[in-house]
């Protein structure tokens, strides 16, 4: 009896450990949750219907993404590291220059990257990506579609 | 002998300070460097790139995985389907903008039908992701 009626001693500082015990929960949350931003993005803005004037020196250029991934300009293979270079001659043989990449089945989104980023970096503004199939036809009938 | 003095009484807890200190410090630290993202859909490789354009303010999410199929949020579809599964959701919320994560070991085929589709039903612009080359 005489033992309930003594009130609950506490001991005059609150202990630590839970709290401490949550901060560490958050810090785990937040470190397995947080993704760093590493990603970059690329933008593209889808061509608008008709064009009312067509520039007379008009050049298209095809780069070929081949189904082992090489990419070839005028039948020569460059390396990925290379093609900005490359890129700056093609800019520069028409006032108006269309990029179409081309790609084969089995061509894979890496080395379509690489040639995008070359074309950016070389201050190409059109670019037109086309299966191969299709840019054949446009190819061969000289007509030209902007992509970008 | 130099004489100190009698030694000082430590409270009861002052070892724990700095420690919860570092560790709030570390908490806030993920709090303002990281970003929370949605759980993915697929696990994507994103091909890995040099060029990083302005960030767009909000874009809808699509995934193409190495395997071909396209993932928008609890649907997946082949490919070639794509469109149908897309274009109903982007006709009626209106949407002008995508972001493609696409895998780099995906076929860029089918990345590129699905720009061409994306433009089909009036989307206005098309955004990559890639990483940062290491």
């Amino acid at each position: 009896m005489g033992m309930l009626d003594q009130p609950i001693r506490r001991s005059r500082k609150m202990s630590m450990t839970p709290m401490i015990d949550v901060v560490f929960l958050l810090l785990i949350f937040f470190m397995l949750i947080n993704t760093f931003g590493n990603t970059q993005v690329l933008r593209f803005a889808t061509p608008a219907g008709e064009r009312k004037s067509i520039e007379t020196d008009f050049s298209l250029a095809p780069v070929y993404i081949r189904t082992d991934n090489s990419i070839q300009i005028d039948g020569q293979t460059y390396p990925a590291e290379a093609l900005a270079a490359e890129m700056q001659k093609i800019k520069s043989r028409a006032a108006e220059v269309t990029l179409m990449i081309v790609v084969e089945p089995g061509a894979k989104n890496q080395a379509l990257i690489h040639v995008i980023e070359a074309a950016r970096s070389s201050g190409l503004k059109n670019i037109a990506m086309k299966k191969i199939k299709d840019a054949e036809a446009i190819l061969h009938t000289g007509a030209g579609e902007a992509g970008e | 002998m130099i004489d100190f003095g009698p030694e000082r009484q430590k409270r009861e807890y002052e070892y724990l300070v700095p420690l919860i200190n570092v560790v709030f410090l570390l908490i806030i630290f993920f709090l303002v460097t990281g970003t929370m993202q949605q759980a993915e859909p697929v696990k994507v490789d994103l091909p890995q790139g040099a060029i990083d354009e302005t960030k767009p303010a909000e874009a809808v999410t699509v995934y193409l995985g190495s395997d071909g199929f396209v993932y928008f949020h609890d649907q997946v579809a082949e490919a070639r389907f794509a469109p149908y599964m897309l274009r109903s959701f982007f006709l009626k919320e209106g949407h002008r903008s995508v972001q493609i994560r696409a895998d780099k070991n995906a076929d860029a085929e089918v990345l590129i039908d699905m720009m061409e589709h994306m433009r089909e039903i009036n989307i206005e612009e098309i955004i990559i992701l890639t990483e940062h080359a290491k």
